[in-house]
């Protein structure tokens, strides 16, 4: 296992592929960061509206799971497509260790990525001063980002190790694209109002509003499922920390470790069932 | 006998078709030994078994005795190359890169010996070229240098001469021989160029439809193939002591039936039986090449 690590972590250190990630996720970062600095420069100028640093500086996050997918597929896709994989089965690997030793590469590439957002946001400090959100607060976040992360890296790596076909790069990105809509319906509907600003109704002339249910706003069982249901995704997760919205933060984080210990473990037993090429 | 691989009753079904039918082979220490089949006759199947690419149905294998069930056959794959069907190497990296990952791979304590593996194959002066930029006959031998890095006793090659130029082909024969004489590595090559085979082998398995038809030894397989005539006579006993007279190697098959080895004249031979009152009523004349003896075994209609 060690030796697969060691042997992993040599090629993605020599992978164009991460060091593209990498460097793209911090230009995004950056360029983000900065427009977003303009514009709350502008505002302030304009209107003396204060902009504070945390609200843009999650707004990226979203992003880092396109590019571990991008990662998971174009990685772990060579071993199949060149065949590699073989030398690591043949030289008497595990087929578990070689599992989780590629989920575990995956998974430092995916907190690296997380790493050049951090790094490159911070360019917006001088403009709009440090964070607002307590340290501990702040530190949450930032774990649970980690935690999503390494959550997504067990997905696409559990997808990438047990789809051997050429499509799998496909899949990996459409399982993300899927998730990531479904978070954002579950989103909308649980950021619906429950009441709407109703119609004026004057009693003895003086205007009263009398506000209306909104019928599109959920309640009960269902909306406890969909709280659920953001909470366990991991790109429901990403919705809610992009929106600075910590519903239940201990639940988020648990879900995350739950996915990446189920997902690990379900996909090293079927990958040790699958007959390779 | 001394078996690096055993097979017993090895079967791998697929839903409809049957990749490996109760394939039962021996590949002994020390030998290269040939295995040959039409497309799809299961030599891969069978290779990705030994490497734990796939599992099989039932039957079972044994490497260095150990069986295929049992924990320890990791540990008895690491005592193996292999290049199964494409070379397994990283095309974005140089052959150096390749070389260095498969020591990672292997836990290897340092790079020692590295230098010389390039060498063997060739392959030292290629630099920073990546492996993508190489030729096919390169990449062959990179592969082989990468189940050369674990210093293996046993060595599986699948098919390595296809799509070599002649040159190629000729440098991968002389580095199997190489390695199977200098380092006694024993070879099993799956091939689809039985002339090339021909140069190499020491032991022959033939393979169709998953089953094993024949294994044969080369020292064998030459006896078989050798050219001869094949004689119906009268009687066997005059013809033993014409032959003996004239010096010919023979071999008495029945009371009627003997094979003559060796270029004999027709004539001579005829004329001599004719006086030691031997009537000869038939002469047919064997040169099976390995290619004819491949066909007569699995009749025929298949590409080997």
């Amino acid at each position: 296992m060690r030796n697969l690590l060691r042997a992993n972590f040599y090629r993605l250190g020599r992978d164009r592929t991460f060091r593209m990630c990498a460097a793209a996720v911090l230009a995004l970062s950056v360029v983000f960061m900065l427009g977003g600095c303009r514009e709350a420069v502008q505002k302030a100028a304009d209107y003396g509206a204060v902009t504070e640093l945390d609200g843009l500086y999650f707004q990226i996050v979203p992003t880092i799971g396109i590019f571990i997918s991008i990662l998971a597929c174009l990685f772990l896709g060579v071993e199949y497509g060149e065949g590699t994989v073989r030398n690591k089965l043949s030289m008497g690997h595990t087929r578990r260790d070689v599992y989780l030793a590629n989920f575990l590469t995956v998974a430092a590439a995916s907190l690296i990525l997380q790493l050049m957002w951090m790094a490159g946001a911070c360019v917006g400090i001088p403009f709009l001063g440090t964070w607002t959100l307590r340290p501990d607060a702040l530190a949450l976040l930032f774990l649970m980002v980690a935690g999503t992360s390494v959550a997504m890296a067990a997905i696409f790596t559990c997808i990438e190790m047990l789809h051997t076909g050429r499509s799998s790069s496909i899949v990996t990105l459409l399982s993300y694209f899927a998730m990531l809509f479904a978070a954002s319906a579950v989103y909308n509907i649980l950021s619906e109002p429950e009441f709407y600003a109703g119609t004026i109704v004057t009693v003895e002339g003086v205007q009263v509003v009398e506000p209306e249910p909104n019928p599109l706003y959920v309640t009960g069982a269902l909306r406890a499922f969909y709280e659920f249901v953001m909470d366990f995704l991991p790109t429901g997760q990403i919705a809610r920390i992009q929106n600075m919205d910590m519903g239940h933060p201990l639940r988020m984080f648990l879900s995350s470790v739950l996915i990446t210990a189920s997902v690990t473990l379900g996909g090293a037993k079927l990958f040790a069932r699958t007959d390779l090429k | 006998m001394d078996y690096v691989l055993q097979t017993e009753e090895l079967s791998k079904h697929y839903k409809t078709t049957k990749a490996l039918d109760r394939l039962t082979m021996h590949v002994e220490k020390g030998s290269i030994y040939g295995f040959v089949g039409r497309n799809g006759a299961g030599k891969t199947t069978l290779i990705r078994h030994i490497c734990g690419l796939q599992t099989p149905t039932s039957g079972s294998f044994t490497l260095y005795g150990c069986p295929n069930t049992s924990r320890e056959i990791c540990r008895a794959r690491r005592r193996i190359g292999a290049v199964v069907e494409t070379p397994s190497i990283y095309l974005s990296m140089t052959a150096e890169e390749n070389l260095r990952q498969q020591y990672q791979i292997l836990g290897l304590p340092s790079y020692d010996g590295l230098g010389e593996l390039l060498e063997l194959v060739r392959l030292q002066h290629t630099g920073k070229k990546k492996a993508r930029d190489f030729s096919l006959g390169m990449r062959q031998r990179l592969g082989i240098a990468v189940a050369l890095a674990g210093d293996p006793d046993f060595l599986i090659l699948d098919e390595p001469a296809n799509g070599l130029d002649p040159q190629g082909i000729v440098e991968i024969r002389e580095l199997i021989l190489r390695l199977n004489r200098e380092r006694q590595i024993t070879v099993l090559i799956s091939s689809h160029i039985l002339d090339e085979l021909g140069r190499l082998a020491t032991h022959y398995g033939f393979i169709d439809n998953g089953r094993m038809i024949q294994e044969i030894s080369a020292k064998e397989l030459e006896a078989s193939c050798r050219k001869r005539m094949r004689l119906t006579v009268s009687d066997t006993r005059p013809l033993t002591a014409a032959l003996d007279k004239m010096g010919l190697e023979y071999t008495v098959w029945s009371d009627t039936a003997a094979d003559v080895y060796g270029a004999a004249s027709v004539t001579e031979m005829t004329l001599a039986l004719h006086a030691a009152g031997c009537k000869v009523e038939r002469i047919h004349e064997h040169d099976e090449s390995l290619e004819s003896y491949y066909m007569n075994l699995v009749g025929g209609g298949g590409d080997a």
